[in-house]
């Protein structure tokens, strides 16, 4: 049986919209014939690993994620049609080059991508959304992005730029305008306002710190654009092929200083990349659709179904505290699954133990609760007076008479 | 006009009436615990000059005296003075060196930092290895992250009566090229910056082995806890915040969301990827001619930053359980070019005095 790719959609007119999802796709298009591979076009919910691209070889009974493991799993399990020219490498150092710049490209180009596409609030509404969208079955665009957003956002974090993210700035100056509203401060409307009165205002986040995000693409660029890339293995070939044209996206962005700076000054590097493209998915600009893509609800049956399962799962990681446990339980559980298809034999599982402790905790609660309803309300009444039954001491003055003569008797 | 007699006998800026026409009396009090010279001059009004005392020496009798025999007994006391309490055994090298010496802030056991023994974290020991080839006399101190101006270890202090600025890790080169005359650190080329992404790999599956395999829990618990804290519960709840913090790192290294588990770390991909790392590493150290890497004439930053790596997993990691021991073993075909080059370089830092064999016991 076919070897089956599962991969990110296309986008921006690439097969693919994540950088290693693309590598993967150009490695498998030049070195296995279309036979004996599928694409399918998924997203990481459906795969047990939680990461695209993941290989699922059913000879081997294994699923393999990562765009080095798949390479990895293709040299050592290849496929019947599997030719790789420069596999075994020819030299040594050719091999450790490879791999040295493949890991640098994956190191570092992918933070700069999420900088790029992800982080900056403005390219992300206008493009990455938009082609998020269009990729996703129905109700998964409402989950998947974010939550894709916050990954690539984590990985961009260590540079610093987190100010691209203009979201987070407006939603912190809405709440300080309310905050101050509520504090009596007066607050000058909108309306009388005048607009931005400084240069500095007029700019985008992009503009103010075009220099330092030019320096931070430059620091990768001159590495990769060294490089002999002709003379590499295909794996790595492939990698500068992935992450580059992920790099030089510009239809559609509206701020386009990355694809800028690597079209101006990396000229060699881009035209490789072209040629490499054009080599790899054939002459036109949308080659890479006679590959053997197929649909993901072909695959599975009642697609329906496991579109709302997966959106489910979306929305119990959004939930706080739950969302983290849930996360932890639904992976570990994918894992165990996985290993467990693939004959490795497992522990015992923990999920009795821990829906046995949770339905504990939920029916201790319950019975607090439940106890705590039947106490009287703080405030209530714990003593009470009655009105004294009328007898004749109702009656005034004459009836304080009659009954003081009743007590004397 | 009849002045005062007293106008004679003291000297006039000493001289004072208050406003019936009274002489005052000036008493000079020195404040008590202060070693400044303030003194207070207070007026006190009194009509009469004060008589000599009979006996100026003596203190006055008090009311009720001790018996002499009782003043002997306590006069007696106290039978022995004791010592003051030394400081403690860091505090001591840092009071009479650290005048001179440059501190190296690092994550370490007391015992093992006074005697400069390599760090158990990467990053630490990588400066202290570079410190050392380098020949730059400095202590070292065992700190934690929470005593860093940058919130990671490790950092210089300057000899105290230098600068009291602490210097964060990534200015160690700048400092060792100022205090040794040797030219600045080169900016690296583009190779050796793809080169030493191949650390990216190496510190996940490290991360991996001590922080995520049970194997290591007693290794981390001496590496890391027990040199915080004491308390066993609060061991355990630092070791699940560690175990936590490594995980979230890893699965961010793999592009995962960080709060899948462990669940969604593939350690066998792990390893194999450190392994193919190790191999390119040892590959590159084959070309080079002299020993070190980038044909270098002795071993620089890159060599040191890979240091810190192979040098805590060969002398910690190295059983069977580990598996980074027997990776960097038989990096590049079992050629053993890495374990030749840790084994140069941990003679031309430590002098192969044993010193780094401290881990091994």
């Amino acid at each position: 049986m076919a070897l089956q790719l599962y991969v990110w959609g296309p986008a921006f007119g690439l097969p693919s919209i994540d950088a290693e999802c693309i590598a993967a796709i150009a490695y498998l298009a030049q070195t296995t014939s279309k036979a004996d591979y599928q694409l399918i076009q998924s997203s990481p919910s459906a795969v047990p690993t939680h990461h695209l691209p993941a290989l699922h070889d059913p000879s081997t009974r294994t699923w393999i994620s990562g765009y080095t493991s798949i390479l990895r799993h293709l040299q050592t399990h290849p496929p019947p049609s599997f030719h790789d020219a420069t596999f075994p490498p020819p030299t040594p150092t050719i091999q450790a080059d490879s791999k040295a710049y493949t890991t640098f490209l994956s190191a570092n180009a992918t933070p700069l991508i999420a900088l790029y596409l992800y982080v900056s609030s403005a390219n992300w509404a206008a493009s990455t959304r938009p082609a998020y969208s269009k990729i996703l079955p129905m109700p998964l665009p409402w989950t998947e992005p974010a939550q894709l957003r916050q990954t690539m956002s984590a990985r961009a974090e260590h540079l610093g730029m987190s100010s691209l993210d203009t979201d987070v700035e407006t939603e912190k100056e809405e709440q300080e305008a309310a905050a101050a509203r509520r504090a009596g401060w007066i607050s000058i409307p909108a309306s009388l306002t005048r607009g931005p009165s400084t240069v500095g205002e007029v700019m985008t986040p992009e503009e103010k710190r075009r220099i330092k995000l030019e320096w931070l693409a430059k620091d990768v660029l001159d590495v990769i654009g060294e490089v002999e890339w002709a003379k590499l293995t295909m794996g790595a070939r492939c990698a500068v092929l992935g992450w580059v044209s992920l790099m030089i996206v510009d239809e559609g962005v509206p701020r386009r200083w990355l694809a800028e700076v690597t079209r101006q000054k990396y000229t060699g590097l881009v035209e490789f990349v072209e040629d490499c493209r054009r080599e790899t998915f054939g002459p036109g600009p949308r080659g890479w659709e006679s590959l053997p893509w197929v649909d993901e609800g072909t695959e599975a049956h009642g697609l329906g179904l496991k579109l709302y399962q997966r959106l489910g799962h979306g929305v119990m990681y959004e939930v706080p505290w739950i969302g983290e446990v849930w996360r932890r339980w639904w992976a570990e559980k994918r894992r165990r699954q996985v290993l467990e298809y693939k004959g490795v034999k497992q522990g015992p599982s923990r999920d009795r133990l821990v829906f046995a402790g949770l339905g504990i905790t939920v029916l201790t609660m319950g019975a607090a609760i439940w106890y705590w309803q039947t106490l009287p309300r703080f405030g209530a009444l714990v003593q009470r007076w009655d009105q004294p039954i009328h007898a004749v001491g109702g009656l005034g003055a004459a009836g304080a008479f009659l009954s003081s003569m009743f007590d004397e008797l | 006009m009849q002045l005062p007699a007293a106008f004679w006998t003291h000297p006039p800026e000493l001289l004072h009436f208050d406003r019936w026409g009274r002489r005052c009396q000036h008493r000079i009090f020195r404040i008590p615990y202060t070693s400044s010279t303030a003194t207070v001059t207070m007026a006190s009004a009194t009509a009469t000059p004060p008589k000599p005392s009979a006996r100026p020496n003596q203190p006055a009798p008090s009311l009720w005296p001790i018996p002499a025999p009782l003043q002997k007994l306590f006069n007696q006391f106290p039978l022995v003075t004791l010592d003051p309490t030394p400081l403690p055994v860091r505090s001591q090298t840092l009071t009479s060196a650290s005048d001179t010496l440059p501190t190296l802030y690092i994550f370490s056991s007391d015992e093992d930092a006074l005697e400069g023994k390599p760090s158990i974290n990467p990053t630490c020991l990588k400066w202290q290895t570079l410190l050392r080839l380098s020949h730059v006399p400095f202590l070292t101190s065992p700190s934690s992250n929470h005593a860093s101006p940058t919130g990671s270890l490790p950092f210089l202090l300057p000899p105290r009566t230098v600068s009291p600025n602490p210097i964060p890790s990534t200015s160690i080169p700048l400092y060792i090229s100022r205090h040794t005359n040797s030219p600045s650190p080169l900016p690296t080329s583009p190779r050796s910056e793809a080169y030493l992404s191949l650390l990216t790999p190496l510190r996940l599956a490290f991360l991996q082995t001590l922080y995520l395999t049970p194997a290591f829990t007693p290794l981390l618990k001496k590496f890391y806890i027990d040199p915080s804290t004491r308390s066993s519960l609060l061991g355990t709840i630092l070791q699940t915040q560690l175990s936590a913090a490594a995980s979230s790192a890893v699965l961010q290294g793999l592009g995962l969301h960080s709060q899948t588990g462990t669940g969604g770390i593939d350690s066998e991909n792990l390893y194999a990827d450190a392994a193919e790392a190790l191999d390119s590493l040892a590959i590159l150290l084959q070309e080079s001619q002299t020993g070190w890497f980038f044909g270098e004439e002795k071993p620089g930053e890159f060599d040191a930053g890979l240091y810190g790596y192979v040098g805590v997993i060969m002398a910690h990691m190295d059983t069977p359980e580990g598996r980074l021991g027997g990776l960097v073993r038989r990096a590049g075909g079992g050629g053993g070019e890495l374990v030749g080059w840790w084994e140069r370089i941990r003679r031309e830092a430590w002098g192969g005095d044993g010193l780094s064999e401290g881990g091994q016991k």
